[in-house]
Order: structure tokens, then sequence, then C-alpha cells
């Protein structure tokens, strides 16, 4: 027989397991069910670097436990994935067997990084596991190839400089975070790596990346899980649709974390995110309205991240794409320094900084309050 | 839960990733370097500083009791 769950949540990271304790803030008595296909609790894969660098241990990746979700009784079963929703029917067929029906259901099951499946030595920085085997492979290794541009090879660049390795980077030929930066900002962010004794292959790869002392990192994006909801009626476009309150086209069934397309009311365009604080904050919001709540989840995006042994910091706020309907300004301030510009119709949609932390307040309020602004070379 | 005393940012944990600012804006701030700072004299609840804490990707922030006890992040078995 079918177990009709009143909120079943698939995918238990940052997204799912903030909807789940969001839920049972506001529903002291429904039954959560979440569905995760890994076999761990929640955890940061933002942390990964830092067990990598060996700053924090293991056993410390993980921001919750199992019997955390016990004690606020949310059924948390690990090691189950879904084949498939039926929406109409409302239930949930897992992999191995049991189907769950639901009242509620969120979809939060992010991204999975893409592969080349060329070379041996390959290796992703998503997972606990994957992160286990860099570590036991980055220090046999003398030199670090890293393929792709974007979060994880700028994680992959500050592990393998940890390690002092001889680190080579193979980006687009468009250069570095080609669908976002220019190519001004992108040769900023490269003389930033070309100084730490990076060498960088545009449209390229060295001739030695099969080489048995090298480690190969890639990063060359995620695609979103979606085989499993194929079919189900869900409207999806380059990321699952939803309103501005976090629920599909399909009445019951809403969505949160990477894996969402939404309507920004302040922006007034369509937006997806793939960071941590999206992922957190549209859990929240999702979590409360499949309890019953009628909130809009329009919180800026606002993301950064720092690399110390690489010198980088990179603020990304808001909106930061290539379109038609978006004007893209970018200005080197010094070598190392750069702001770049998303302007439509004379606001600002977002923008992304480059080792200039201190001017983030500044752009944050020009976005949120959606001031006019012109830019000046 | 102990009422929570004492807020630490361990700041080489922070990664400006700035989702306390946003879980809890009246607690916590972006200084010019863009790590998270509480601020002072704050008066949220610990409810709302326990879910700011919770939120960090890095488990940057760190709550102790009255007792000096650290409350968050759970201590590692």
């Amino acid at each position: 027989m079918t177990e009709v769950v009143d909120y079943l949540i698939i995918g238990g990271g940052p997204a799912g397991t903030t909807a789940a304790e969001t839920i049972r803030n506001e529903d002291p008595n429904g039954r959560i069910v979440i569905l995760e296909d890994e076999n761990h609790p929640m955890y940061s894969r933002i942390k990964i670097p830092f067990y990598l660098r060996e700053i924090r241990t293991r056993e410390e990746l993980f921001l919750r436990t199992f019997d955390s979700y016990k004690e606020k009784n949310i059924e948390f079963l690990a090691g189950k994935s879904v084949s498939s929703i039926d929406t109409a029917a409302s239930t949930v067929q897992t992999a191995d067997g049991p189907e769950f029906g639901y009242k509620k259901l969120l979809i939060s099951t992010g991204g999975k990084p893409r592969k080349l499946n060329k070379y041996q030595n390959e290796h992703s920085m998503q997972t606990v596991e994957d992160a286990d085997k860099i570590l036991e492979d980055v220090r046999k290794a003398k030199r670090g190839v890293i393929i792709g541009s974007g979060f994880i090879a700028l994680e992959f660049l500050e592990t393998f400089l940890h390690f002092a390795l001889e680190t080579h980077l193979c980006i687009a030929k468009e250069g570095y975070w080609e669908t976002m930066l220019t190519k001004e900002m992108s040769d900023v962010v490269c003389g930033i790596f070309e100084k730490k004794g990076v060498k960088i292959y545009f449209g390229g790869t060295p001739d030695f990346i099969n080489a048995k002392d090298v480690i190969l990192g890639t990063g060359i994006g995620v695609d979103t899980s979606k085989d499993f909801f194929t079919g189900a009626g869900l409207k999806y476009e380059a990321g699952l649709v939803t309103n501005s309150n976090l629920q599909t086209n399909i009445e019951n069934v809403y969505a949160a974390g990477d894996v969402v397309k939404y309507h920004s009311q302040k922006l007034d365009r369509e937006v997806r995110y793939g960071n941590w604080t999206n992922a957190i904050m549209s859990g929240k919001y999702a979590g409360a309205n499949m309890a019953g709540k009628n909130e809009v989840f329009d919180v800026l995006s606002a993301y950064s991240i720092t690399e110390e042994k690489v010198g980088l910091s990179v603020v990304f706020l808001g909106f930061s794409g290539k379109d038609d309907q978006t004007q893209v300004k970018s200005k080197k301030v010094l070598d190392n320094q750069g702001m770049q510009f998303f302007i439509r119709n004379g606001k600002l949609d977002g923008c992304i900084l480059i080792n200039l932390p201190a001017e983030r307040q500044k752009y944050q309020t020009i976005i949120e309050e959606r001031q006019d602004f012109t830019y000046n070379a | 839960m102990k009422k929570i005393a004492k807020i630490v940012v361990e700041r080489p944990l922070c990664i400006g990733a700035g989702t306390c600012v946003v879980v809890a804006d009246k607690v916590f701030k972006m200084d010019e370097e863009n790590i998270a700072v509480v601020i002072e004299g704050h008066s949220a609840s610990d409810e709302d500083i326990l879910a700011a804490a919770q939120s960090c990707p890095t488990a940057a922030i760190l709550l102790y009791d009255e007792d000096g006890k650290l409350i968050y992040p759970p201590e590692k078995k």
C-alpha cells in the first residue's frame, strides 16, 4: 500500500533540509519525509575545500546529523533516489521500490556536475566521496590540471596551489567565466592566476594531461537532475519554473534550490541562481508556503567566494548573465581589481566585484532599492 | 537550549557568502573585507541567531552559552 505523507521532499541538501525544518516550525504534527539519494545527512559542499586543505576534518563537513532530523520528527531516508513522479496521482516512485503518496511535494534536487568521462584521473568536487578521492590523489601528484571555469575550477586552483603543485588551467577561448564576464574582467582574473604561477590554456589542454603525476580536476558546470520528473507535466525551461511563491505549474508541487527558475518581482525578470544562500532562503520560503503561508520569495541573490592562495575574492550580486535585454559593462580598477555591471532599463540588475569587497554594500543597496543607475567609464 | 551569551565569527572560515546577513540582518553585517561581523547591541531572538549560525555554509559562526559552553556547532563526538 502506498504511504501518503503530508510533506514529501526530494533532496536533503541545504534547500530540502531548510524547507523541512521550516515546515516543522509551522506545522508541529504534519508528517515530513525527505528522500535523499546520497548516504549522508546534509553537509556543506562549500566546506569541502577546507577539508582538502586540512583546516577542517571530514566529520566537520556535516551540518546536520541523522539524530538532528529525528529530534525534529523529520524522517530522513538516505540512499533513496527517485525514479519518477506521477503528479496526477500525487505519487513518487523510488528506485528501490517503495512508492510514496504526498499532499505537498518539494523538488530540491540541485544539480549533478558534468563530467568529461575522457580521462582516467578526472576528479569532480561535489560529494564527500569526491573529496576523499581528491585527497588521496593530490598527495601523490606533482602537477595539477583543471578544465573549466567557475566556482569549482577556483576551488581546484586553491587546492592545487595549497599542495604546491605545478598548476595548469584549461578554459574556453573566450576566457574565464565566459558566460558572465567580459573579456576585460576575464583578463583581470587570468592575470591574478598567472601571478601565482598558473599556466593558462585558452581552448586547449596540455599534452601531458594523462601523465601519472597529474591530477585532473573538472569544473565544467552542472546539469539539473531532471530525468525523474520528465513527463510529469512540470514546466521546465532551463530550470523548474515556479511563480514567486516557488510553486510550480502544478498546485501542490513546489521547488527550491539550484533547480528553481522563478520570477523575481524586484528585478521583474525570470532568474535562476546556483548558490548556497539561494538554496537556504528558497528552502525557507518554499517550506513556509507548503505549510500554508503565502510568502513571495524575492531575496536578492548575493554570494561571494574568497580564495587566499589564489588571491581572489569575488562577489556576485543579483542577476549576472549575458542576454539580449541586458547591457553589460565592466571597469578595470587595478591590475587585480575590477567591477562588472548588468544594466537594464536604467537600473542595475546585478554586479560582480573582483577583489573589491568593500563595494558590496553600496551596489547591493543600488540594486535592492532599484535606484537609477548610469554607467560611468 | 541554553541562552546564547556570546557569538563568535571565525574569520579564517568565513568566505563572505553572506547567508547569515540574509537570515538575520539585525545580528550580522559584512565588513569592509567582506567578512561577517556581529552588530553591536543587537536585540535579536536566540532563535534567529541560531537560524543564522545553522545557515552558514562553513559553520564559521560559533554560539556559546553563559557558562562558555559551545551551543553551536554541536561538538563532534
